[in-house]
């Protein structure tokens, strides 16, 4: 068990090593000067602020100095916020998604295991036929167009919840749930297929035929395995929703990493979205990671094997 | 007289005879695979129904478009935002496009971005998950990190990065969804083809001398035929739900070209004030999108064998 | 026990009224911002929202104000007989921690902007001074040979290499003129002006909080010299990136402003307000050789083939005015409107004039030996990725289509590629805003011979000749005439298509009084303004 651990573990490191590269030279082929806004910059003063920032200097010699600052953990300033640097600003920005990026996981993934459940253990009945009508709206409409209807309905004509901004309680009720409906959508769908499969395996049978009561069967065997296909959804779910708050964000003025996402990729802000995509990509990285590990103790086959 | 289960004589039953035919004979009709799953596909209204509703947008995608005196990106300055009328079936657009042109064309789009973004990286999926899966050993686990490594980096910077090398549009849309969105399909069939691989009939073929060949269609291709449909058919809402998610922050396809999802983003500017012109896109998607879902999901139901009556 | 609980609902009860009580009749002004501040470093500024606060938390030697050029810090000046030399003479005013605003100030902060190793974007706002362009180019390192000088602590010396009648006007209203105290910089580094602690001012408002892409908060300055005429107390500014958003809590009472909104927005809110002037926005042909723009029939035939009446009309915000000239029709020079003293026009009347546009298509399509508009080559209108922008791509080119039967190509990029293909010359069309300034001869300047921001690559030796010439006339009323006689050789030749000046639409409460747009985008002066209710 241990080797497995450190073996996931190197190849983590690697691959965010090779993460970190590839994008580096990826952005730089992107055409165009991180210098340049709606007021044009002229020529001369774009080449003085591309040599100033040494960004004219050979490409390899701009990546070594690069990942040599990175082992270091320092990213560098913005190019577009000039005094703040890539670190600060993502550890002001990055509490404010998490914050509703788990506020949205924390609502949807019981709801949506145990609709899952429900309408797998009910199936055919109205209870089924209802967590899948849910479920398949929650699924088909998109969440900016959620997200803007119920800002319209619940702040500016009901007037129930406030309209923007992340300050109070009840200003993060509206975004956590434009959210948390699509991904509460999806689990009970794969939870529900994921039951069926598991109830009508061998083993079930043979805990049923023992005499083993139905709690029992439910939880030990069914539950259980049933969760291995959620395991592997869970680590690009957390990705996907960290990257698709970026539309929430904006409709709700919550000041979190989303905006400074987009905006630094099409502003060809360098030092902002290497900084970003390294730290998402260590997320990503570790949530890869333990979900290794969690499928390692879960299920015995695939640390014994080859 | 002694009673045998059911409480019925014992001498009340009479030798039937042996017969070789009658000993061979199976219960129920022979049916085979395809058609069992085309039969129970059928009785599901569900699934049908959103079948239907599918094949007429698709229809009416091809066909309303010719039929239109107004082009989708013929404009009228001077008629812009009008409500619905029975010279603009769904009003204009603040360019003074006719929408019901564009409602449909943009259904072209969407439609195909969204079939093909599915298929096509499905396809892929299956190929190198399926190389993966059958080799194992060195390969599996170089194309595993591979994939482990590519995930990781932002699906924006390649779709930025295609567009700006290839151009906009939605061909290179479904090529940017192409390279960055077979991972998820290789990693399930590589999985799948894991698990198939260790099943008896698979060893006993290979004992017998069976080629790679003869493996690969006869076992495996069969096994996760039913499977890799199923996700093909539920992949295409991701598409399509993916492409209005990148027109909508204007990175998608661009203009004149419609798309739902850039009328949507369109809409939501004037949404208070004209809100059809949200409304509309908004319903063509959620609807697609329910009834690819819909579909799919039948789709499942009636391949999986476990649901034979 | 029972007694605490008792006292401290008391105290609750009697205290929240209150402060109800007085946060109502406050004078407290809440607006939208649609981008967070990008720094509030004076050497690096160079983006609205930046510029708007730093308006109100510092001050110059002098202010525009109200369309007008107030003092500032300087209670008055002088001007040497050749114009080169301006004497300020500061008045006694201080910092928020109570130091005294001195000249040095002013010096540091110029030399440090102009310095090499600061990397400011915004050096050329300082050209006509003496020896800055050395400087900040690297061939002088003697920061002593600029020409600006703290002679005493009130007195502060601007000398320039050439007469400009300009230059105070443009110090008025550019953004990196402010004073910058050293010891701050030296204390927190790069990190200068990135939070309240690390930032000072001098103006009519302090910096109290700065929430990150959420909000900032000023308060009244009570330091400051003409505090008498504040009569905010309290100035709050949401960030708030969607328009829907920022105008449902505007009619939901939340915020008592917003500058610069949509059209569309303008419909169902029709007490809007207006203004316009500042920016101009034109096309820019490529007139390289061999490309297809370089025909000058055909660049007429595009230009007379745009109605612009109906895309101001259609598209653009309200307070949009189409233009016929290159140069800004609100530029005051001396007193007078210069476009009313020095009338020229390109002959495009604002519908557009299809019949003259046609005929210049014809010649242009015999000159280049092709018999149909859609036999011309392919034009590539590269057009940068912003709402507006797009629209206006798609207007222009279904009128080309359908009027004139020429196909435009549209490739959309973003910004900073846009721009990048603008710079390197990979398009046909391009549609340029730039700002007007105050001298009428600003945007004409780029297209001269050899200029590397000769975004059109037009070469006309008589043109380039005149701009030079009018650039070191210390004769005001000739230099205005040889910018008027260039000004009719660019609008004959088309190198650039002149469209309109954007104007912006904003919302404003009634009960707030005094609040003011400026001429520059991005500038809402509220710093004098008050709540009436």
């Amino acid at each position: 068990m241990v080797r497995y651990i450190l073996r996931r573990f190197l190849i983590s490191l690697l691959t965010l090593w090779l993460l970190a590269a590839i994008t580096f030279f990826l952005l730089r082929l992107l055409p165009g000067n991180p210098f340049q806004s709606d007021q044009i910059l002229t020529f001369e003063m774009q080449e003085r602020m591309m040599n100033y920032y040494g960004l004219n200097r050979p490409l390899i010699e701009q990546y070594f100095t690069y990942m040599g600052n990175l082992l270091q953990g320092n990213m560098g300033y913005s190019l577009k916020y000039t005094n703040r640097t890539v670190n600060s600003i993502i550890v002001r920005a990055f509490p404010v998604s998490a914050d509703l990026g788990l506020r949205s996981l924390a609502l949807a993934l019981p709801v949506g295991l145990f609709l899952g459940i429900a309408s797998a253990r009910k199936r055919g009945k109205a209870v089924d036929y209802l967590c899948v009508v849910i479920s398949v709206i929650g699924v088909s409409i998109p969440s900016f167009i959620l997200g803007s209807f119920l800002q319209y309905i619940f702040a500016l004509r009901l007037k129930i919840l406030p309209m923007a901004q992340w300050t109070t309680e009840m200003h993060k009720v509206l975004p956590t749930v434009a959210i948390a409906l699509g991904l509460l959508a999806t689990l009970t769908r794969i939870m529900r297929a994921s039951m069926l499969e598991v109830t009508t395996q061998d083993y079930v049978k043979t805990a049923k035929s023992k005499g083993l009561s139905e709690g029992k069967i439910i939880w030990s065997h069914e539950i259980r395995n049933a969760l291995i296909p959620i395991l592997t959804m869970l680590g690009p779910m957390v990705a996907s929703v960290l990257m698709g708050t970026f539309v929430i964000e904006k409709i709700f003025a919550i000041p979190g990493l989303g905006l400074h996402f987009v905006n630094s990729i099409t502003g060809l802000d360098y030092t902002m979205t290497m900084g970003l995509t390294v730290f998402f990509g260590a997320f990503l990285v570790s949530a890869n990671f333990l979900v290794d590990i969690a499928y390692g103790i879960v299920d015995p086959r695939i640390r014994l094997a080859k | 007289m002694t009673r045998d289960f059911a409480g019925i004589p014992k001498d009340e039953f009479e030798f039937a005879g042996k017969s070789e035919e009658k000993s061979e004979l199976l219960t129920r009709p022979s049916i085979s695979f395809w058609r069992d799953v085309w039969r129970r596909l059928f009785k599901n209204k569900v699934a049908m129904t959103g079948l239907v509703i599918i094949l007429a947008i698709a229809l009416s995608s091809l066909i309303i478009p010719e039929l239109s005196s107004y082009s989708y990106s013929q404009q009228n300055l001077r008629n812009i935002n009008a409500a619905p009328s029975s010279q603009h079936w769904f009003g204009t657009d603040s360019l003074g496009r006719d929408l019901w042109v564009r409602t449909w064309f943009g259904a072209r789009v969407s439609l195909a971005v969204g079939i093909f973004g599915s298929i096509i990286p499905s396809l892929i999926g299956v190929l190198i998950g399926g190389i993966s899966g059958y080799f194992g050993g060195k390969v599996d686990m170089i194309i595993m990190r591979l994939i482990d490594i590519i995930i990781c980096i932002p699906q924006m910077i390649y779709i930025i990065l295609i567009m700006l090398v290839i151009g906009s549009g939605p061909v290179p849309l479904i090529i940017a969804f192409a390279i960055t969105g077979w991972m998820g399909s290789a990693r399930n069939v590589r999985g799948l083809i894991l698990k198939i691989k260790e099943e008896e009939f698979v060893l006993a073929s290979r004992i017998l001398g069976a080629s790679h060949g003869r493996i690969i269609f006869n076992h495996l291709v069969p096994n996760t035929l039913g499977i890799v449909v199923v996700s093909m058919t539920l992949g295409v809402p991701a598409a399509i739900f993916q492409e209005a998610y990148l027109s909508f922050i204007g990175l998608g396809i661009k203009p004149p070209i419609p798309s739902w999802g850039q009328l949507a983003n369109l809409g939501t500017a004037v949404f208070r004030i004209y809100p059809t012109q949200l409304l509309i896109p908004a319903i063509m998607i959620s609807l697609t999108m329910l009834s690819f879902n819909l579909f799919g999901d039948g789709l499942r139901d009636a391949l999986d064998p476990k649901l034979r009556s | 026990m029972k007694k605490w609980i008792v006292s401290i609902i008391l105290v609750a009860l009697i205290t929240i009224p209150v402060s109800c009580f007085a946060a109502s009749g406050s004078q407290v002004f809440t607006f939208a911002g649609h981008n967070d501040v990008m720094t509030l470093d004076v050497s690096q500024m160079n983006d609205e929202m930046s510029a708007l606060i730093m308006y109100a938390l510092n001050e110059a030697l002098i202010r525009n104000s109200y369309d007008q050029i107030i003092p500032g810090l300087a209670e008055s000046y002088e001007v040497s007989e050749d114009g080169t030399v301006y004497t300020f003479h500061l008045r006694d005013a201080k910092w928020s921690d109570g130091v005294p605003v001195t000249a040095k100030d002013f010096e540091y902060s110029f030399l440090r902007t102009l310095n090499p190793e600061t990397g400011s974007s915004q050096v050329s706002s300082f050209d006509s001074i003496v020896n800055a362009k050395g400087y900040y180019n690297g061939e002088i390192t003697d920061a002593s040979l600029v020409g600006v000088k703290a002679v005493d602590d009130k007195t502060f010396v601007i000398t320039l290499s050439y007469r400009d009648p300009f230059f105070l006007t443009e110090m008025a209203e550019g953004i990196n003129f402010y004073p910058i105290r050293q010891d701050y910089v030296e204390k927190f580094g790069m990190s200068y002006a990135s939070s309240p602690g690390t930032f000072i001012g001098c103006g009519p408002f302090v910096l109290k909080e700065w929430v990150q892409g959420a909000r900032i908060v000023l308060e009244k300055n009570p330091e400051y010299w003409n505090a008498d005429r504040v009569r905010l107390e309290r100035v709050v500014e949401l960030i708030i990136p969607d328009e829907n958003t920022r105008v449902g809590m505007y009619d939901l009472g939340e915020i008592d402003a917003i500058y610069s909104i949509s059209k569309v927005q303008t419909i169902m809110h029709p007490e809007f307000g207006s203004k316009s002037g500042g920016t101009l926005q034109y096309l820019a042909f490529n007139c390289s050789e061999g490309l297809v723009m370089e025909n000058m029939n055909l660049r007429k035939a595009l230009s007379f083939g745009i109605d612009r009446e109906a895309i101001v009309l259609a598209i653009a915000s309200p307070g949009t005015i189409p233009v016929d000239r290159m140069v800004d029709p609100s530029i005051i020079v001396d007193g007078k409107s210069y476009t009313e003293t020095y009338p020229n026009s390109t002959g495009v009347p604002p519908s557009g004039n299809t019949e003259q546009a046609k005929i210049y298509l014809q010649k242009a399509l015999s000159e280049l030996g092709l018999s149909r508009p859609a036999d011309l080559p392919r034009i590539n209108y590269v057009c940068m990725d912003s709402p507006i922008h797009k629209q206006y791509a798609e207007a222009l080119q279904a009128g080309w289509k359908d009027d004139l039967g020429v196909n435009v190509e549209i490739s959309i990029l973003p910004v900073p590629q846009a721009i990048g293909a603008l710079l390197s010359g990979k398009f046909d069309i391009f549609l340029v805003g730039q700002s007007t300034g105050v001298n009428p001869a600003t945007i004409m300047d780029n297209f001269t011979v050899g200029n590397s921001n000769n975004y059109a690559r037009w070469d006309n030796e008589e043109y380039s000749g005149l701009i030079a010439a009018q650039s070191v006339n210390p004769v005001l009323k000739e230099r205005l005439l040889q910018i008027q006689q260039a000004e009719a050789i660019i609008l004959d030749k088309v190198p650039v298509a002149p469209l309109w000046t954007p104007g912006t639409a904003y919302l404003s409460r009634e009960y707030v009084k005094d609040l003011h747009y400026g001429r520059q985008t991005g500038s809402i002066e509220f710093i004098f303004a008050h709540i009436e209710h």
